[in-house]
């Protein structure tokens, strides 16, 4: 093996270790099992790999990957809509507890442009300021979506009696 | 427990395993490389970047000259229209109101709705009872519509029920915020969408059309749409990020304006 590969392949395990849960999370939240939300993983790296983007640092190449992970999992979902069914039994097998799969499943009743941003903002931790670059969008976009989401979420886990 | 405070905790159980991230580091790092960017040698390329710096110009100057000679041209018709029939085309934002007049079919309608951040669109489904009402009357067929209006801040949503056979004539347009074709206003949208739902009611099976694209040169629109046959969801959608059903027949619509009345008129469909 060359040492260009040898140095490829440290980064990718590198950017895996440190943004791999990350893109996982985020596109779970979108396609809403494992083995898709894992290959959108494979393929936002192998984007990565094929395109060589150059970053300033490190925060840039974190936005590229979610960016890019979260517009992989968009377009699975568009190609294969007719799979919501399937969708739904998936999901349970993949998280585990009941508690787990019942707050995944109303999750996943949220338009995606709720979950996103909940993702983002309660499980990533980011800023509002972060979710807005990140989507692009303004920084009221952000608050008033977080703000229908959160109320979205726990009107609907409460419906659910959780 | 809240559930922003179940959602992060379950979120969080989530991780790639070992396995996986194995697994994904092999088939990335057995994929080829990005190939190496050639540069371009000096001279070439100094030469090359004048020469279509002076092409780039002289395309904007024509492009210039056509949009002025064709906005004229537009302008004029408009005007020599405006006299035979109301034609008005504005987009729906805020207080928005948009009429439409089509020749063939002539459903003409004006929507009157507000934007309101604090209507939940995605509370409704389509033909729910909502906050903005207001009569459409078809003129051609003097069928009478309901329609049904609200808006959030960026997405309008609009359905239509014939009141004479409700549950067969549903229509319903949505536009969702990123838009599919943000250099046509969402009214000429609809109205195509319209013209189109009713050319495909008459020669095809109940069913929805999903307007995947449109484009326009010279008054003539190039409408491309998906159609899947279903009664249940039979309707109009304006479809941008999603919600396209991955199966379906898909066609080109060719529509263009009336120039007598000034609305739409669908010349041809065609399969592909």
């Amino acid at each position: 093996m060359s040492l260009g590969r040898l140095q490829q392949e440290e980064h990718i395990r590198h950017i895996l270790d440190t943004y791999g849960d990350l893109m996982y999370r985020m596109s779970f939240s979108i396609v809403g099992n494992a083995s898709d939300a894992e290959d959108m993983v494979q393929d936002t790296l192998l984007t990565y790999v094929s395109e060589a983007p150059s970053f300033p640092d490190e925060a840039h190449e974190k936005q590229w990957l979610v960016k890019v992970v979260r517009n992989n999992s968009l377009m699975l979902i568009r190609k294969q809509k007719n799979r919501e069914r399937i969708l739904s039994e998936q999901a349970r097998v993949s998280v585990g507890t009941d508690a787990d799969y019942g707050i995944m499943d109303v999750l996943r009743t949220l338009p995606e442009k709720y979950r996103t941003v909940l993702v983002l903002f309660y499980v990533e931790e980011y800023t509002v300021e972060e979710i807005a670059k990140v989507l692009r969008k303004g920084v009221s976009a952000v608050k008033m979506r977080l703000q229908r989401g959160r109320k979205m979420l726990s009107e609907r886990y409460k419906e659910n009696g959780r | 427990m809240k559930a922003e405070e179940q959602l992060k905790q379950s979120m969080q159980e989530l991780h790639l395993s070992t396995e996986a991230k194995n697994r994904i580091l092999a088939t990335v790092v057995s994929a080829p490389a990005a190939p190496e960017k050639r540069k371009k040698p000096f001279y070439c390329s100094k030469v090359f970047t004048r020469i279509a710096g002076a092409a780039a110009a002289v395309i904007v100057v024509v492009c210039v000259l056509t949009a002025v000679s064709r906005m004229t041209g537009v302008t004029k018709g408009k005007d020599e229209s405006a006299a035979s029939a109301p034609y008005e085309q504005e987009g729906m934002r805020g207080e928005s109101q948009a009429a439409e007049i089509m020749p063939s079919y002539t459903i003409a309608f004006s929507v009157n709705v507000k934007a309101d951040p604090a209507v939940e669109s995605n509370v409704y489904s389509p033909g729910d009872p909502v906050d903005s009402k207001t009569d459409v009357t078809d003129n051609t067929e003097k069928k009478h519509y309901r329609l049904f209006g609200w808006a959030t801040e960026k997405d309008y949503y609009l359905s239509y029920q014939r009141e004479d056979s409700p549950g067969t004539s549903y229509y319903a347009v949505q536009k969702e915020e990123s838009g599919n074709n943000s250099d046509i206003s969402f009214a000429t949208q609809i109205s195509l969408a319209f013209a189109l739902q009713k050319k495909m009611d008459e020669d095809y099976p109940a069913g929805t059309c999903y307007i995947l694209s449109v484009s326009e040169a010279l008054g003539v629109y190039t409408v491309k749409f998906r159609y899947t046959e279903t009664v249940e969801t039979a309707g109009v959608y304006i479809y941008s990020e999603s919600g396209i059903p991955a199966t379906g027949r898909n066609f080109t619509a060719v529509v263009s304006k009336d120039p007598v009345t000034a609305g739409l008129k669908v010349d041809s469909i065609k399969e592909h």
